[in-house]
């Protein structure tokens, strides 16, 4: 039996659970949704090789990926489609499409750092720890900047959205995305 | 974790496309699929050979296999003998007709003495043809 066939029966269930996840923490390293997909499943195409399983897999799996989503090189075709793109970054859910669209302006505004901290910590469910593991940083400057930036987001988004008596659903017809961390 | 950080892990990241799950498990799917299927002859192949195995050496034990086996197998062997197909296929024709036994059977020419009669001469009772009318 192959390595890939084998390495499914772990592979997949990682994938289920992660797979979201790590979608949007490409989207915070600056990659748009479709890159962030290619990323995905060449991280999870090289995981199927893999001759055995690895100690951490979730590990692993985010660390490869984040490797991955450095080194991706966009082609001038990539970057125009980018700009069509669909700016989305959370499923859509009623009512909170203005507050969604803000808050992720604010995000992307954010410091690259910090950024990547917040969506590791909120939307992957990772540990100080594991964030510091992974950054090659220590556990308390991750929680620094995870802080920095949470309040940084919470300030910026209580003058906006919050702030608004009655929401405007305006309509953000194309958000630059965040810039790739150095 | 503050209501603010709860509201925005409330928000669920946008799932991948449903493909690209298709495209990297499909062919673990099926490779799986058939390693349990190979698993499942594996065991289930000399299990029917085990079975079969079982049956054929208890088969005679049976009363009705008892009952065959008390009866003379001349009727089974006259099966065997009178094969028709086999006797009339072309190469078995041949062959006996080369064979010189075969001429003790032949009857070349007719023994019996027949006499050809006449209209005229038929007996009354077969005149039966008189009354067949002729150009005569």
């Amino acid at each position: 039996m192959k390595d890939s066939e084998i390495n499914g029966a772990w592979c997949q269930p990682l994938y289920e659970c992660k797979a979201a996840g790590l979608i949007l923490y490409g989207r915070a390293l600056g990659l748009s949704h479709g890159e962030a997909e290619d990323v995905l499943q060449e991280t999870f195409l090289a995981l199927l090789q893999l001759p055995q399983r690895p100690e951490e897999p979730e590990h692993y799996c985010v660390r490869a990926f984040r490797n991955r989503a450095m080194n991706y090189h966009r082609s001038v075709w990539r970057r125009l489609a980018r700009e069509w793109e669909s700016a989305r970054w959370f499923e859509g859910g009623s009512g909170r499409d203005d507050t969604e669209a803000e808050a992720v302006r604010k995000l992307a505004d954010l410091p690259p750092d910090q950024r990547e901290v917040i969506v590791l910590k909120i939307w992957n469910g990772m540990t100080f720890e594991e964030i510091g593991r992974l950054l090659d940083i220590s556990a308390n400057t991750a929680a620094g900047r995870y802080r920095y930036g949470i309040n940084k987001l919470k300030v910026s988004m209580k003058g906006d959205v919050y702030g608004r008596d009655e929401p405007v659903r305006e309509t953000i017809a194309i958000l630059d995305a965040p810039s790739p961390l150095a | 974790m503050n209501q603010f950080e709860k509201q925005l892990q409330s928000w669920t990241p946008r799932r991948p496309s449903p493909k690209i799950a298709r495209r990297l498990f499909s062919t673990a799917q099926r490779a799986a699929r058939r390693s349990h299927r190979a698993q499942t002859w594996s065991w289930l192949t000399p299990l029917a050979a085990c079975a079969l195995t079982i049956l054929v050496a208890v088969q005679p034990e049976s009363p009705a296999a008892s009952r065959m086996a008390g009866r003379t197998n001349g009727a089974f062997f006259a099966t065997f003998m009178l094969d028709a197909a086999g006797s009339s296929s072309p190469a078995t024709y041949s062959l006996s007709q080369l064979d010189e036994n075969l001429e003790w059977n032949v009857w070349p020419h007719a023994s019996h003495h027949v006499t050809e009669m006449r209209r005229e001469e038929a007996p009354s009772h077969l005149n039966v043809l008189n009354l067949i009318p002729t150009n005569r």
